[in-house]
């Protein structure tokens, strides 16, 4: 029993309740305030793969497209440099002067036409260049809507390097640009998600049969502010731009559903399997609120963000060393893959309110407890009536 | 850089925070030969910074504070967690006690 005119509050009670107030009530506090804000998004989830902006567009026959012809998606980076694998397996001539088609597939290995360095001969590759034929929009039997782009290597296929099959491997590190024709989209809101799914429809297996593998990649975005232009790492340093790091990929590269539609086919439903995967940027409440602020203040028109997507650090999980070799990826390889990019939306009005609200009390409470452990002031002990 | 020099703020905070538990416990009969006092007070200091920098987001917190992400509530944050561990600090030197 305790004893009459016992503090109920000691100095040592003090101590842990401060200790307990800074190792466990903070944490958990900041980490509530943050997981609240972060939940503040919309539950329906928009295609940005609708809607005009992303039509059908007809590049010239070479060359750059105009700007308001610019395809929604072009590769940047489509990986490893594999030319001199490319002429030793097609046992091809190879004189690799100016007007070798060898020389052209050197050139679009090693440059985007978006490059500001590539060399002058690049601009007479580009008409063969991956996603800058063939883009075409369609809706598939589920009603969504799709884009198709070349793959890293379509190219070698529509070129005049048809000698040269692909040989099934395309690196460990890519990246490509979502042009604005996709964020010109955005009218709900303000991006608190983004989810770009890439599916090669155009193989499809049994669900025994199905090439799956344990698949694990990083992946980042760089938003990009500036008119639809030539979007390239090289060429954005008088735009503003905000990045997004630390995200990462661990699944399979395939993905199967129950009854669905046989692309394939095209008629009847059944299990199939595709090679696919996809990238979430799910961002936190500090960077939905970085990113508000960025595009507050270079203008706020969504219909001028691009985006710089890159993947890095693949992985074939059970292969040896995790090498990805020759793992099927959806954009890799020689033909067409399909593509949706979807969104949702934040409101960071809401997440504004939570997050500084929270921490403006956070900020108080901090200074209450400095001044509760100065030996001029104990607001605790006078509460409790406790320690003398 | 922002980020890597405000993690000092959590290893400062880690460190008086055993000090001071250390510190209570030897008030009360616990810990009273100087190696035990030093393990104790290293074990709690380590598991204590590992846990705030790896198990929570406050490495994060702290930089969008710091940023200006989270405004003039960001600033008070900052200005509150600094004036505690200087107390802290400042109660050490003085009066050989983080917390009085």
């Amino acid at each position: 029993m305790a004893k009459k005119n016992e503090p109920k509050i000691t100095g040592l009670s003090f101590n842990l309740f401060a200790i307990f107030g800074l190792l466990i009530i903070l944490p958990f506090s900041i980490a509530y305030i943050t997981s609240i804000s972060a939940v503040n998004l919309d539950d329906e989830t928009y295609n940005l793969s609708e809607g005009s902006s992303t039509e059908d567009k007809n590049p010239p026959a070479q060359g750059f497209a105009p700007p308001n012809q610019r395809m929604a998606l072009e590769w940047l980076d489509i990986g490893t440099n594999l030319t001199s694998s490319y002429i030793s397996a097609s046992n091809g001539y190879n004189s690799f002067d100016e007007t070798d088609e060898y020389n052209c597939m050197w050139l679009i290995e090693q440059y985007a036409i978006d490059d500001p360095n590539r060399p002058a001969a690049r601009d007479l590759c580009s008409s063969s260049h991956s996603s800058l034929w063939g883009t075409t929009q369609y809706t598939d039997g589920a009603g969504d809507t799709w884009h198709t782009f070349g793959q890293t290597h379509s190219w070698l296929s529509n070129s005049g390097v048809a000698q040269a099959n692909y040989i099934g491997y395309s690196g460990e590190s890519f990246s490509f640009v979502l042009h604005n024709s996709y964020f010109s989209n955005i009218e709900a809101g303000d991006l608190g998600s983004l989810k770009i799914t890439m599916v090669d429809f155009t193989t499809s297996y049994n669900v025994l049969q199905a090439p799956l593998q344990n698949l694990s990649y990083d992946y980042s975005i760089k938003f990009v502010y500036g008119d639809n232009n030539f979007i390239h790492p090289n060429n954005i340093e008088n735009y503003p731009t905000i990045e997004f790091k630390d995200f990462d990929y661990n699944g399979t590269n395939t993905k199967c559903t129950g009854l669905d539609f046989n692309w394939a086919f095209n008629s009847v439903y059944q299990a199939r399997c595709h090679v696919a995967m996809s990238m979430t940027f799910d961002f936190t409440a500090f960077e939905i609120l970085e990113l508000d602020d960025w595009l507050a203040v270079n203008g706020g028109n969504y219909s001028k963000v691009n985006a710089i997507i890159t993947m890095d650090n693949f992985e074939s999980k059970g292969q040896p060393n995790d090498f990805i070799g020759e793992t099927l990826l959806p954009f890799a390889g020689d033909q067409y893959f399909s593509v949706k990019v979807e969104a949702q939306y934040s409101n960071p009005q809401v997440v504004n309110l939570t997050l500084k609200g929270g921490t403006l009390v956070l900020g108080i409470g901090l200074f209450w407890l400095a001044i509760a452990s100065t030996p001029y002031y104990d607001p605790l002990r006078n509460t409790f009536k406790g320690a003398k | 850089m922002i980020m890597s020099s405000l993690v000092i703020f959590i290893y400062l905070g880690a460190i008086l925070s055993s000090v001071s538990l250390v510190g209570a416990a030897q008030a009360n009969g616990a810990f009273s030969g100087s190696l035990s006092r030093s393990f104790a007070g290293g074990t709690t200091s380590t598991v204590s910074a590992f846990y705030l920098t790896q198990y929570t987001n406050l490495d994060s917190f702290l930089s969008a504070c710091a940023n200006g992400t989270l405004g003039f509530s960001g600033f008070v944050f900052i200005g509150g967690l600094v004036a505690l561990l200087a107390t802290w600090v400042s109660n050490l030197f003085e009066y050989r006690k983080v917390i009085l």
